[in-house]
């Protein structure tokens, strides 16, 4: 690829960009003079140049010419104040970025499907490389459309993901396109030259002679060949010192191991063999915060589809806060921190009492049913289990025939809060000269008792390598840009230990480094990032290197390096764990279920979705029990003072459904400050100032004062708790959960309407037909517009065939295509993946959090979260809703111009252009799930965000409707390429966005006319049900009623 | 309307009232052609403007500028700035074209349905009544264009030929309001224009000043009193007539549509046409009579504006009012009846959900308080209560908009989606912009147009006989007296 | 047309209507057919005496009627049909239900159109001229409390002496020549 004309190609690129802001601002140098001086110019020498150039004054004064009038077009178009100010500084940002932004870079990286002889513009190329993420690499494809990364999706090669993907990989693309990312390297805030800093930093570590005061404060290191370069590193100064850490980690897990075991290992579940699950604390369906998140969830849901002749399996969770993993589970026990504890220590046949006695019964019946089950069984912990939790594991599964160990994933595994500590101490004792901070921010996320600021003070000279001056960025003595993981050259492994080459899509859009060239500095500067990894990988690499290697881009992953299960001893007694004194109110800490522990505060698409059970948007707050709000006496948005040890934060109060009494959870990773960028600054609070690094997980001793005023929280679903009345119970099913107590309307009246149905496994097998005939959890009996509030028959509508799609092909003979998609309700575990991925392919706009608030958010596809029976200890019930492409359309019907129709392959489409905005058709869809721009929602301003836009899907514009597409762009591709090659659309070829990116492959999409299709087979199904099919809008998606397998002791 | 009334004794003593029947007289006695023509001819003409005319226009204008900047803003921001949201995708917008139209329709009945039933005592109040359904409907007109997300588009709603070949959809209620309220007003225009023509010819001949000599000529269009032209004239006004009562009927019932038509539960309902078109007509006479109050009075019209007047009004009130009392009482029932879980949850909601308190203000403003008062003879001849009352119906005539909109919407099939709404700053800016609107409009009418047609009251006098067989000199001395 | 010249007819005044009728009937008696009644309302009873009864306006009204429902409903099925056909909520093409409401409103449009225009153009108006706009006592009366009955020239019977005679004989209140 690295032919000059693409070089060349650049200017062209970025020709409409450039010509926009030439026109509106004819400044003394114009944009087509600054890409001459540039033109041919390519890698270092290219970037060198454009350092150069910026240094001029008239490209300074170009850049100022920018501002103002950004300025006056922002404000006009723009609806939320923070997000006007915001986009002000929109343009600039191109400028810096440049032509740059469609280069590719120097060396030969390998497209995965096919290489073009050259590029074909609108045709996309798919590039293999991998998601780096502490608890391990997501492997992926990065869909490249004229050399601009669009969207990411699973490699579907790859042997531990198997094509999924998650949350966090969907949205890590729009981090590359952030417009606030740091853009120059910084020496005390000045703008200054890498090159300078490697002459500085390299003479004074040589002047050391051992590197003496020396320190590397990494974020936990999943490169092999960084961990290689390292051990070159500490060879040559062996007193440099290397310190990871991260606010989340697995600090627990590591103590636990290595008292069992003497050393770091990793726990590998092999949940497909496991018939009991026992999570203590551990979101293993959440996202990639678990490690083996991806592959689990997979096996997890596999287990758990209804199969007749196969037995399912059955989940039990113990946990504090709540979490999509605690709701799906059959059984789920919420203990605050103490009592969980107690109950692991008492799984693991320690002394400890469990004097509750529904906890009593939950111990035993779990304990027999993991006996029962003879070693198919997985006690599953992790990141956020305690000490004690990691122990009892340990303990239990080394009986067990679904877990293994192995090396860990990390290549350099260390139990960082300690690290941290000495390293405090030793800034503290002032021998640390160099602190070079590696991606991480301390100074926003360490201990609050370690007050790290003090001893950073004392350091003369730090090194901050971050994607934004954020926190430490601004106070340290340099900064230099960090290259975003599609901008480098990198190594990383997947859960299973499989090695993945983090190859570049692009050259860095601001000239960013990475930890590896860092590191070289001390090495040789002459060798790039890309020799490193070369170099190293010829140590995991067998074979013919170049062939190997080019199989290993092309691929996305390095043949047998998987890691081989340990053999290990049993496991040796537990340490002691931590003691929670006094008891009383506890407070748990966790990673933010969007936004982890902070990194992607900036990222728009995150920061929007509603998180996982709160359904809280833009916003964190003190998660609590209302059985706890009513002992403190306070409501919902009231404001109080959170106060551990004479630490105090000020949050919002928001009741969370299931969550134990006596305690109070925060999500970590927000209340950044205004260095976070546009979108994080000042979003929520900061629950790092309470966090000690004793207790990162849960402290006891929580006192709470009420605050002065209210904070109005964005949550995205409402449940409401009303009560009829007797006299209005004439029609509902299960009157009971109306009258009293504290159950959700919403939830209830989903149950009552059939909206969500289940059975349990038992149920299910005595009569499959249970979703049409009822359950103990498929109410059916309601009577709606038809009885039953079934489908209405076909023949008994007004038109049944005024419209038919089974039209055949004339010269071919050929059915036509009727699109249909079936979702099943078993396997969706709510994680949100599936969000992400479709804001990415469909371009959809962030709104912001005021927006949000009154219902305005803008997301195709929502998952709704329907909480049955009493809100202390409610079953959840997770329900992805999006466009049901009804074949009777009560939108289209109402529409006064048309403006949506059917295709003739039975698609409910939006034409954007033709719609004036009547709104009428979301009055009329009883599903809800059109979007409308009440506002200028599309950012057209800021130019980095739109090179990221899928450029087959239009940007919608003020004052007009849409929805979900089926990703109709998708399918047009694909039934071009059939077109050309003469052939027939094979099933499971079409994968919309958020089939993509599920996990669980809950989502199936295909075509019904073809009887040998997924899809068709799921519609057949007994338990296959359509929402709200008595209106008789005929949708064409429909779900597949869950199953669940509860222990008959515990009902 | 003219029932017999038990004559009470204090009523015979008033002057007003007929001996003959007992009901109030539809004119005073003694009026001449030459009296009731320079009594209204002379509000138009006068040389000297009543100074709380100034004011009141100052103060109307002052609030209909309201819209100007209410509009500006939208049109710059979207309307994102509305309480529009899902589920409520619509609101006051929704609310108050369907409010203002409604009120229009009081014009057309009193111009068009009453003249077919030659109900005589039409003729005062019939000119203004159509005035007011021009400036309502025009004040209505405004919202559904601004209503929409890109208003700029609008025209893409009206069948006109283009290079795109696209068209309107045939099939959606809104594409029916198009045509509907345009004709509507279209007509209606037209029929207080033609009905004028004549009072303009009176006008043109009395007026002193010549440039209102020349204006009010080319208004009248030569009018010149030719008994062939008022043949002709007279069958137009009667077809116009004839027409605009299926049209009033039909502009509610299509609106009625945009509701009636989705499937909205509290919007799907078969009764909302009928109960639509009476609560059209309900909150019209209430709007009549908050004009016609004040004017008689400030005017001092109340002998060709009645108590007749004001009782018939109340009359019709009172009938209309019923009838959108038993279409309340069927959607209760129906919710019932119905055995839907619909129906039911959603009347469940709309009674006792958040929004409750809406339902019981129009209950107690729509049924409780008219139904209370104006089976009384009493209180229908109370000009005080009249009044009052009017401003209540009105009001509870918008909330009953509100609840059918509103209520329906923001709780609906799936529970996922439930939200709620909350009109914004902008809402009541431009509503009560449209208030001032409407006022300055008609304040500029009462001004510039005879508000009681002269011609229609001439013939309501007793000197219009015609004695067969030609007059003799006492016949022309006791007529002319 | 260029200014006529001469008299354009004798405008009587009376103060009845009673006195009109009966001067009206006299005269189309006494043969007078070129003859108009001017009253500030319509008289039926004079339009009787000038033998003045049917009107073609109810017959443009329902020409317009049907030409607006033949125009609206046709445009909508041509539209749905051939136009512009598409698959509009599994709907037939030919939705003629959801079609009757714009047919019906146009049809109202234009019948009324037609009845208010065609009553405008049969009385030839707007004619801001007219030659009895200069006999001094007609403004003042006609559309006030007067009624006049003008006998125009170009009658056979006409004659400026014998008609004034014709006229005196029902006392009006004046008779006066009226000029182009």
């Amino acid at each position: 690829m690295n032919t000059p004309n693409e070089t060349r190609m650049n200017p062209q690129e970025t020709m409409p960009a450039a010509q926009v802001v030439t026109a509106i601002a004819p400044a003394k140098l114009t944009l087509a003079e600054v890409r001459s001086k540039l033109e041919g110019k390519t890698g270092k020498r290219y970037w060198k140049n454009l350092d150069e150039l910026a240094g001029t004054p008239a490209f300074q004064e170009l850049m100022q010419e920018e501002f103002p009038r950004q300025a006056a077009a922002g404000e006009w178009v723009d609806s939320v104040s923070r997000r006007g100010f915001l986009k002000v500084m929109g343009a600039s940002f191109a400028l810096a970025g440049l032509a740059g932004c469609t280069k590719q870079p120097d060396e030969p990286i390998f497209p995965y499907v096919k290489q073009p002889e050259d590029l074909v513009l609108g045709r996309p190329m798919y590039f293999a490389t991998a998601h780096p993420f502490p608890t391990g690499a997501v492997p992926v494809l990065v869909k490249s459309e004229a050399f601009r990364p669009i969207k990411l999706e699973g490699n579907p090669e790859h042997p531990a993901s198997k094509g999924k993907s998650d949350a966090f990989t969907q949205a890590s693309l729009l981090d590359l396109y952030d417009p606030d990312r740091s853009q120059h390297p910084k020496l005390r805030g000045e703008q200054a030259e890498f090159g300078e800093f490697q002459q500085q930093f390299a003479a004074a570590v040589a002047k050391t002679g051992d590197g003496q005061g020396v320190y590397f404060l990494s974020e936990t290191i999943t490169s092999p060949t960084l961990a290689s370069q390292w051990k070159q590193v500490s060879a040559k100064y062996p007193q440099a010192k290397l310190i990871q850490y991260e606010p989340v980690n697995s600090d627990t897990a590591r103590a636990a191991s290595k008292a069992a075991f003497g050393g770091y290992y990793d726990t590998q579940y092999k949940l497909e063999d496991a018939d009991v699950i026992l999570a203590l604390d551990a979101d293993f369906l959440g996202g990639i915060g678990f490690p083996g998140f991806l592959p689990m969830a997979a096996a997890y849901a596999e287990r758990h589809r209804f199969d007749k002749d196969k037995p399912m399996n059955r989940l039990y969770v113990v946990e504090t806060m709540p979490t999509v993993t605690g709701f799906k589970a059959e059984h789920r026990l919420a203990l605050k921190p103490s009592d969980l504890d107690a109950f692991a220590d008492a799984m693991a046949g320690g002394n400890s009492k469990l004097t509750d006695p529904e906890t009593q019964k939950f111990f035993t019946a779990v304990l027999d049913d993991i006996k029962k089950s003879g070693g198919r069984f997985a006690v599953v912990v992790g990141p956020q289990s305690s000490l004690a939790a990691q122990s009892a594991a340990l303990a239990l599964n080394a009986t067990s025939k679904a877990v293994s160990y192995t090396e860990t994933v990390a290549p350099l595994p260390s139990e960082q809060t300690a690290d941290l500590k000495s390293l405090v101490a030793d800034m503290n004792a002032g021998k640390v000269q160099w602190l070079v901070m590696l991606g991480v921010n301390p100074l926003y996320n360490a201990p609050a008792d370690l007050d790290f600021l003090a001893g950073f003070n004392m350091v003369p000279n730090s090194v901050h390598l971050g994607t934004h001056v954020d926190e430490t960025g601004f106070f340290s003595t340099w900064h230099i840009p960090k290259a975003h993981y599609l901008e480098s050259w990198s190594d990383a492994r997947a859960a299973d230990g499989t090695i993945s080459i983090l190859q570049p899509m692009i050259d860095p859009l601001y000239g960013g480094k990475s930890a590896h060239d860092i590191l070289q500095t001390l090495l040789d500067p002459s060798l790039s990032a890309y020799d490193a990894v070369v170099a190293n990988a010829k140590t995991y690499i067998s074979g013919d290197f170049p062939t190997a290697w080019r199989k290993a881009l092309h691929d996305g992953w390095v043949p047998n390096t998987a890691f081989t299960p340990k053999t290990l001893g049993a496991p040796k007694s537990a340490p002691p764990s931590v003691s929670y004194p006094g008891g009383g109110i506890e407070i748990s800490f966790r990673p933010d279920p969007s936004l982890y522990d902070g990194r992607y505060a900036n990222n728009g698409w995150l920061q929007e979705l509603p998180k996982q059970v709160t359904n809280l948007s833009w916003d964190n707050a003190a998660l609590m029990s209302m059985e706890l709000m009513g002992k403190l006496g306070i409501e919902e948005n009231e404001a109080i003072e959170l106060d551990l040890n004479g630490r105090t934060v000020i949050a919002p109060v928001l009741m969370v459904p299931g969550h134990p009494k006596d305690a109070v959870t925060v999500h970590l990773g927000l209340g950044r400050r205004a260095d976070a960028g546009r979108v994080g600054a000042g979003v929520g609070f900061n629950a790092y100032a309470l966090r000690t690094a004793d207790q990162p997980l849960a402290a006891a001793g929580l006192t709470i004062n009420r605050s002065k005023g209210t904070y109005d929280l964005c949550v995205t679903k409402v449940h409401n708790i009303e009560h009829r009345g007797a006299y209005a119970q004439r029609d509902l099913e299960k009157p009971l959960s109306d009258k009293d107590g504290a159950y959700s309307l919403a939830g209830h009246e989903a149950m009552e309407r059939s909206i969500i149905r289940y059975a349990t496994y038992d149920e299910a097998m005595k009569d499959p037909e249970y979703a049409h005939t009822g359950a103990s959890g498929t109410l059916v009996n309601k009577v709606g517009y038809n009885p039953q509030g079934e489908a209405v028959p076909h023949e008994e509508s007004f038109f049944p065939d005024a419209w038919r799609y089974d039209h055949k092909d004339e010269s071919s003979k050929k059915l036509q295509n009727k699109w249909g998609m079936s979702i099943d309700l078993n396997s969706c575990v709510g994680c949100n993946s599936c969000i992400v991925g479709c804001y990415a392919e469909n371009n959809i706009a962030v709104v912001g959090r005021e927006q949000v608030k009154i219902g305005r958010i803008m997301q195709w596809l929502r998952i709704d979260s329907y909480f049955e029976g009493d809100l202390s200890a409610p079953r959840a019930h997770f329900q992805p809703m999006l466009c049901q492409h009804c074949e009777s359309a009560g939108c289209e019907q109402v529409c006064p111009v048309g403006a949506t129709v059917h295709t003739p392959e039975g698609i409910n489409t939006m034409v954007y252009n033709r719609c004036v905005g009547t709104r009428y058709c979301s009055n009329n869809c009883p599903y809800k799930v059109r979007r409308f721009n009440f506002l200028l929602y599309s950012d057209f301003d800021t130019e980095s965000l739109k090179f990221q836009r899928n450029p087959d899907v239009s940007v919608r514009s003020r004052g007009v409707m849409e929805k979900c597409s089926y990703c109709i762009q998708r399918i047009e591709a694909v039934k071009i390429d059939a077109d050309k090659n003469n052939r027939a659309i094979e099933d499971g070829e079409i994968l919309t966005a958020c089939q993509q990116a599920c996990p669980t492959g809950a989502i199936v999409f295909g075509n019904l006319n073809d009887p040998a299709a997924r899809v068709t087979k799921l519609k057949a199904e007994e338990r296959d049900y359509q929402v709200l099919a008595d209106l008789n809008y005929r949708p064409r998606t429909s779900y597949t009623a869950g199953v669940i397998n509860p222990n008959a002791e515990l009902v | 309307m003219a029932t017999q009334g038990p004559i009470r004794e204090p009523e015979i003593l008033d002057p007003m009232i007929d001996p003959r029947t007992g009901e109030y007289a539809v004119i005073a006695p003694g009026h001449t052609f030459k009296s009731v023509t320079q009594k209204i001819a002379g509000i138009v003409l006068t040389a000297n403007t009543p100074f709380a005319w100034f004011g009141g226009l100052f103060l109307a204008a002052t609030i209909a500028t309201g819209v100007l900047i209410a509009v500006t803003w939208l049109f710059l921001k979207g309307v994102g700035i509305w309480g529009v949201t899902i589920p409520g995708a619509w609101g006051f917008a929704i609310i108050n074209f369907v409010w203002w139209i409604g009120i229009g329709h009081a014009g057309t009945l009193i111009s068009a349905i009453l003249l077919l039933f030659k109900q005589q005592w039409r003729n005062s109040i019939n000119r203004f009544a159509e005035a007011m359904t021009i400036f309502a409907v025009v004040c209505a007109g405004i919202f559904p264009l601004l209503h929409i997300g890109r208003p700029w588009l609008g025209y893409w709603l009206l069948p006109y030929p283009n290079s795109m070949n696209v068209w309107p959809q045939f099939r959606s209620p809104l594409a029916w309001d198009v045509f509907a309220v345009s004709t509507y007003a279209t007509i209606s225009v037209v029929f207080w224009y033609i009905g004028m023509i004549p009072d303009f010819g009176t006008l043109r001949d009395r007026a002193q000043w010549p440039l209102a000599k020349y204006f009010y000529g080319l208004l009248s269009l030569g009018w010149r009193g030719s008994t062939r032209h008022w043949i002709r004239y007279e069958s137009a006004s009667l077809l116009l007539a004839g027409l605009s009562t299926p049209l009033v009927l039909s502009v509610h019932t299509t609106i009625s549509f945009d509701f009636a038509v989705a499937a909205m539960a509290g919007w799907h309902t078969t009764i909302f046409p009928p109960y639509f078109v009476a609560g059209a007509v309900y909150s019209g006479f209430a709007m009549v009579l908050t004009l016609a109050i004040p004017i008689r009075k400030f005017y001092h019209l109340e002998d060709l504006v009645t108590l007749r007047h004001l009782d018939n009004m109340a009359k019709v009130m009172l009938a209309t009012g019923s009838i959108v009392a038993y279409g309340y009482g069927m959607e209760v029932f129906m919710s019932w009846y119905s055995a839907s879980h619909w129906e039911f949850f959603m009347m469940w909601n709309r009674m006792f959900g958040p929004m409750g308190w809406a339902y019981w203000v129009l209950i107690l403003t729509n049924i409780a308080i008219p139904q209370a008062t104006l089976w009384w003879r009493r209180c229908r001849v109370s000009v005080w209560w009249l009044f009052v009352l009017s401003f209540i119906i009105n009001i509870g005539m918008w909330f009953e908009r509100f609840v059918i909109v509103v209520t329906s919407l923001y709780r609906d099939y799936l529970p996922s989606s439930w939200g709620t709404y909350r009109a914004t700053k902008w809402d009541y800016m431009l509503f009560i912009g449209t208030w001032g609107l409407f006022t300055t409009l008609f304040l500029l009418f009462a001004r510039l147009a005879p508000m009681v047609p002269i011609s229609e009251i001439r013939m309501m006098l007793p000197q219009t006989k015609v004695r067969p067989g030609g007059a003799t000199a006492e016949h022309v001395v006791e007529e002319a007296l | 047309m260029p200014p006529r010249e001469g008299v354009y007819g004798l405008l009587a005044e009376f103060n009845t209507p009673t006195e009109l009728v009966h001067a009206t009937e006299m005269a189309h008696r006494a043969g007078y057919r070129r003859m108009e009644c001017y009253t500030p309302y319509p008289v039926e009873e004079a339009a009787e005496a000038l033998r003045f009864h049917k009107t073609r306006v109810p017959l443009m009204c329902l020409m317009g009627g049907i030409m607006g429902l033949v125009t609206g409903y046709g445009l909508e099925v041509w539209i749905n049909v051939w136009g512009y056909p598409l698959n509009i909520r599994a709907m037939p093409l030919f939705s003629w239900p959801a079609f009757v409401i714009p047919g019906y409103e146009w049809t109202i449009l234009f019948a009324g159109l037609s009845a208010a225009f065609g009553m405008l153009a049969m009385n030839g108006l707007p004619q801001l001229y007219h030659p009895l706009f200069n006999a001094p006592n007609f403004a003042a009366g006609a559309s006030t409390d007067k009624f006049f009955l003008c006998l125009e020239s170009h009658d056979p019977q006409f004659s400026p002496t014998g008609t004034r005679a014709f006229l005196e004989q029902f006392s009006p209140i004046s008779v006066v020549e009226v000029d182009h």
